[in-house]
């Protein structure tokens, strides 16, 4: 049983995690809150069907594609909208709600193109199940985690290592000397959003033979990615993943040992532990602003 | 430059109320036929249809609409009723009470209407159920939660099965299956844990031990706490009591983590979304129901049910995926023959010409005159094998043949 659960939880957590990292990049970038990551992954689901099952390529190129065309689109989306309103002096509450009508114009934009029926997503591997320690998981479970955590360590050497990395990582804490030193701020804060919806989108694709696609499959899991980030740290990556991974691990447990009825009240009236005691997170992100 | 931005913020602001009120306003109100601003009242039939059009049950309620069009498609054709074309006022409910409320309100003091469409949502039939009683506006409504028949209203009726046989029918399975001990996960709707509250009362006079409960929230994804459970709890027999798109999701998981015993379900079983989803995972689940769509039009199983779906086919180029379609052009229909046989147009005429209807659909012959609100009796059992639906007689007959 505990094996089930624990690779339930990592899978589940590492979810929240991909998504958690994008909401905590751009607010670590920028300073600002976005709430389109949970749709992001649905249109990434239904990219990845598209391409996969609709089209017959492989999941690979499939996969690749989504991420490119996601990346893209985050490009864009911070280029013609999050840019557009910042240049005109906009405040952070209009970016949240252009990110929320974003939300909800996503979902609708995907049940006219794909239709609001369940999508099946044929199976990437041949075996249905493999055998861990006598626990019968799903590999497409597996490659969720494994890409995830991938995905993780490279972003961590990607902003720790590369020259780019560490121009965000520069614009982020303190943007007008970053740009006296050359760094093009606007460009770095464009390839956060970019980042963060292939993150999303990337997922996305990968869930889908998992749970089928459907248009509101990014709701809840997008609301949790968000509380897995604000239990890191709110702008803190590494906060954002063993926050994630902590909510995958209480839900889980919670609905495996204690209860199934209350597994959210749980997992969210932690949430809201967090942010009274915590307010910064178990990293302790910078979280309010200072003006 | 200036100008282009704001048009783009206008649009996506615009775009973004669209989606988030649905059909509360103007904006979501689809007239099937022509614009009752520029139609005599006189010369129409006004017929309201509120239902979910968009977000996690868009499909069903959507399969709703495409049964009422098609049924005012084929009614319109044929010279309307009464020499009158009828007119369809749809509004999407978003599976949301609140919602219900004001559209209901809407289609009863604005838009007139002369008869209501119920959603398939029983939450929202229940909701609004006081203000179609107060209005004396004929309702039918196509949800199939037992908790509004019944229960005094004179004017809302059912155009389905009640689920109260299906839950009938669901304990006969588990006793013909000589189930034993019983896991459950039963979805957080209203549906899902009125449906399983009724069946656990049934089960109470069976051998059947409720071993162990779960449930989840509509809308969950991850269900690998809910099922390591069941998997520890050595049962011979899981119910899962849910909406469709939770059902595919569901049995893949369970079958995933090494279920491999059979499944009993409720009638959104019947969905062909469910044995998409989860495919060869969907083998071994037993459910009850009213309808079951077949996979191809001859495998129909009346001659009503056959001229649907060839209908349906024609006007739409594919099968029908959710019962709720047969249960739009039931309702339609059988408003038709009510708009036909009453005296006025007036509530009360109307509700006795229902009462009285002779009235033959896809679900079969339909009678209201006990004043219950329920038309239909009775449910069907099947089996899901090798991704078809198979009467539970021959899956049985089959299994003791083996």
């Amino acid at each position: 049983m505990i094996v089930n659960l624990i690779i339930g939880s990592l899978m589940i957590g590492s979810v929240y995690g991909m998504l958690a990292l994008g909401y905590s990049l751009i607010y670590s970038a920028s300073g600002l809150m976005t709430f389109t990551q949970g749709q992001l992954l649905m249109l990434g689901a239904f990219l990845g069907l598209q391409f996969y099952k609709n089209m017959g390529m492989p999941f690979v190129v499939a996969f690749l594609l989504t991420v490119v065309i996601m990346f893209l689109l985050g490009l864009a989306l911070e280029k013609f909208l999050i840019r557009v309103l910042l240049n005109k002096g906009a405040t952070s509450i209009y970016i949240v709600l252009s990110t929320i009508g974003v939300s909800i114009i996503l979902p609708n934009l995907a049940q006219a193109i794909w239709g609001s029926q369940t999508q099946q997503m044929p199976s990437i591997f041949s075996t249905t199940t493999v055998e861990i320690f006598g626990a019968h998981v799903q590999p497409e479970s597996i490659l969720v985690m494994v890409v995830g955590f991938a995905a993780m360590i490279l972003l961590h050497l990607f902003m720790t290592k590369s020259r780019f990395g560490i121009s965000m990582r520069a614009a982020a804490m303190d943007p007008l000397a970053a740009s006296s030193l050359g760094i093009n701020v606007s460009r770095t804060t464009g390839l956060t959003w970019a980042i963060a919806a292939a993150l999303a989108g990337g997922i996305g694709a990968l869930m889908g033979p998992v749970y089928g696609v459907s248009t509101t499959m990014g709701d809840i899991i997008g609301n949790k990615g968000f509380a897995g980030a604000v239990i890191g740290g709110y702008g803190n990556m590494y906060g954002a993943i063993v926050g994630s991974l902590l909510l995958g691990f209480i839900e889980t447990f919670v609905a495996g040992y204690l209860t199934t009825t209350y597994k959210d009240f749980v997992s969210f009236f932690l949430l809201i532990i967090v942010m009274i005691f915590l307010p910064r997170g178990l990293f302790k992100a910078k979280v309010y602003d200072s003006d | 430059m200036k100008k282009m931005l704001s048009l783009l913020l206008t649009l996506v602001l615009a775009l973004s109320l669209v989606g988030c009120s649905g059909s509360s306003g103007d904006s979501g109100a689809t007239d099937t036929d022509s614009d009752s601003s520029t139609t005599e009242e006189s010369d129409v039939i006004k017929v309201g249809l509120y239902t979910p059009l968009t977000g996690t049950s868009a499909l069903v309620g959507t399969q709703e609409q495409m049964g009422v069009d098609l049924a005012v498609k084929q009614l319109n054709e044929a010279g309307g009723v009464n020499g009158k074309q009828i007119e369809v006022i749809a509004y999407d409910d978003q599976f949301n009470a609140e919602t219900a409320v004001k559209v209901v309100t809407r289609l009863t003091q604005t838009d007139n209407v002369d008869a209501i469409i119920g959603s398939m949502s029983s939450a929202n039939i229940l909701a609004t159920a006081d203000i179609v009683e107060e209005a004396q506006v004929l309702e039918i409504g196509c949800g199939t939660s037992p908790t509004w028949t019944n229960a005094g209203y004179e004017y809302v009726f059912r155009g389905t099965q009640n689920a109260a046989s299906f839950n009938t029918g669901i304990v006969e399975l588990m006793t013909s299956m000589g189930v034993t001990r019983l896991g459950t996960m039963v979805s957080s709707t209203e549906y899902a844990t009125t449906g399983w509250a009724e069946v656990k009362e049934q089960l109470a006079d069976t051998d059947i031990e409720i071993v162990l409960e779960t449930d989840y929230m509509a809308g969950d994804t991850d269900f690998t706490g809910q099922i390591t459970r069941l998997l520890n709890a050595d049962l011979d027999g899981i119910l899962l009591y849910g909406a469709t798109e939770d059902y595919g999701i569901e049995c893949k998981q369970l079958r995933q983590l090494g279920y491999d015993g059979y499944i009993y379900g409720s009638e959104t079983f019947a969905a062909t979304d469910v044995r998409e989803v989860a495919g060869d995972a969907a083998n071994g689940v037993l459910f009850a129901c009213g309808y079951v769509i077949p996979d191809a039009i001859e495998d129909a199983a009346t001659e009503e049910e056959k001229a649907f779906l060839e209908a349906f086919v024609e006007e739409y180029g594919e099968m029908p995926v959710s019962d709720t379609a047969y249960r739009g052009y039931d309702s339609m229909m059988l408003l038709a023959k009510v708009f036909e046989t009453a005296e006025s147009m007036e509530g009360p005429d109307l509700r006795e010409a229902l009462l009285n209807v002779d009235y033959t659909g896809i679900g079969g012959k339909f009678d209201y005159s006990d004043g219950s609100g329920d038309g239909l009796e009775g449910c069907n059992l099947y089996a899901i094998v090798d991704g078809k639906n198979v009467p539970f007689e021959t899956f049985l007959a089959d299994l003791n043949n083996q």
